[in-house]
């Protein structure tokens, strides 16, 4: 890691030691872990060569929705990217953001997403019948993982039979601190990927629109795109939505099963999933991004200079209690509950449809089978800090008739 | 009395929290972002369009007692 000196116009009372990536504290709750710094407006950490942190709801939604000032060039802080060149659209800034994202909206918007439910549930309840019997289960790799990976790759366009594959590239990629490992990850899944458009290139499309099937027909700027750019956006979606919302439901299964009385509350009235899934979505948000000033500035009464990094953390954004009611606390019934799990302004998160309702028929017909579980005795759930939050494995166990 | 919505179209980024707390008000496009621009609501739909536009994360949604013109202070 890459300590920075603190620059002339960082002034020395803002300076504070803050490390998502490496503090212990995230290891074990990443969202209290952030908390720790929410007496601040702003700071300045030297971690990973120096960034500034926002803590407000407000601040953090104004530098996310300014892209003129604030650019996502670089929309990670650690300074080992997984990918050489920019993710597309996530890196891109308006409105050249624009043109890619509008091919994909249609695939992910709430009326397309609805269509996929009953295919979702389905899938769903197969696999928590496989280990209903059985009185236990690991959340992760018995349900969401494999639920996940077959929607991923249904929407994308990508055989199924590879699921096993993508696990593997997914493990080495985004959990592998060996930086070699990762670079075979890398150069395996990018392999497939370029076998599988190859294919598609040549074969006749299918008559259902998928991802691959929109990158290889669209047009932007009157041109199709290069095959460089259809990469780039296929990496970008198998980062940002492969992991994530089993991540989500890793960390409400483990809240759902420290606290009885929630779980009785989905357990009686599985209608307030969806409800439930976005307040759970609140409290456990997992994406913290970063922008990068594209001019000197003034930012919550600081002056920043071009070139500035700043962290937007969902977590702090969404636990902020000058915008939530007894933030910290979960309310299945919160009214209003306007979070930004998925991030705010041109960026959010364009899966955020699909994965507000994969959650909520999780919990659903999770619930619906088993309404008391819990996790095993002395059992302590190893999370981790980052751009993405993450959990390692939740184990649940429940008595069986 | 007659209730108007407003919805900042330049500011929605397609959440969609408004539409699924009020379908029948906020009806959104193909691409997912809400496609009303203002509207008279119906006798009986206020509570309903106040749920929607107060789970906005963008703050694009206002309501009042008439139609509202462009807000240049709702981008800020």
């Amino acid at each position: 890691m890459t300590v920075a000196t603190r620059p002339d116009h960082v002034p020395p009372a803002l300076v504070r030691d803050f490390d998502f990536h490496r503090d212990p504290q995230f290891r074990t709750d990443p969202f209290r872990a952030f908390e720790r710094v929410r007496g601040d407006r702003i700071f300045w950490t030297p971690a990973d060569g120096g960034y500034w942190v926002l803590t407000r709801s407000a601040d953090i939604r104004a530098v996310l929705r300014d892209t003129e000032l604030f650019s996502s060039d670089r929309v990670s802080i650690s300074a080992t990217p997984v990918w050489p060149r920019r993710m597309i659209p996530a890196e891109l800034d308006p409105p050249e953001h624009g043109r890619y994202r509008r091919l994909l909206l249609p695939l992910f918007s709430p009326n397309a997403v609805a269509g996929m439910d009953s295919r979702i549930r389905h899938e769903c309840v197969r696999l928590i019948d496989r280990f209903r019997a059985n009185g236990s289960c690991e959340l992760l790799t018995d349900l969401a993982e494999p639920l996940q990976n077959k929607v991923f790759l249904d929407i994308v366009g990508l055989p199924q039979d590879q699921a096993d594959l993508f696990r593997k590239w997914k493990r080495g990629l985004m959990q592998a601190a060996d930086r070699e490992r990762r670079k075979a990850a890398g150069a395996d899944l990018i392999a497939f990927f370029e076998e599988q458009l190859d294919a598609r290139e040549t074969a006749p499309q299918p008559t259902r629109r998928d991802v691959i099937a929109v990158l290889l027909q669209s047009r932007v700027d009157e041109r199709p795109l290069t095959r460089d750019e259809v990469l780039d956006t296929l990496i970008l979606l198998f980062m940002a939505g492969l992991d994530t919302l089993v991540t989500v439901a890793g960390f409400s299964f483990r809240f759902l099963a420290e606290h009885p009385e929630h779980r009785r509350q989905l357990a009686a009235s599985p209608a307030l999933a969806p409800q439930a899934a976005e307040e759970l979505l609140r409290v456990h948000s997992i994406a913290s991004v970063s922008r990068t000033a594209t001019r000197d500035t003034e930012l919550c009464g600081v002056r920043i200079r071009r070139g500035d990094r700043i962290l937007a953390a969902t977590s702090l954004a969404n636990r902020d209690p000058r915008e939530f009611d007894a933030a910290t606390e979960v309310r299945f019934d919160r009214p209003a509950n306007r979070h930004i799990a998925y991030g705010a302004g041109p960026h959010r998160c364009i899966g955020s449809h699909l994965a507000s309702r994969e959650l909520a028929i999780i919990l659903e017909e999770f619930h619906r089978r088993i309404p008391e579980y819990g996790l095993p005795d002395g059992y302590r759930v190893r999370t981790g800090g980052g751009a993405l939050a993450s959990i390692e494995a939740v184990p649940l166990v429940w008595r069986v008739a | 009395m007659t209730m108007w919505i407003t919805v900042d179209t330049s500011v929605c980024c397609g959440h969609g929290r408004c539409a699924a707390a009020a379908p029948d008000i906020y009806r959104l496009d193909d691409n997912g972002y809400c496609r009303i621009e203002s509207l008279e609501l119906l006798s009986g739909q206020e509570d309903a369009a106040r749920a929607g536009a107060a789970s906005c994360p963008e703050r694009a949604i206002r309501i009042a007692d008439r139609r509202l013109g462009p807000d240049p202070a709702a981008a800020s």
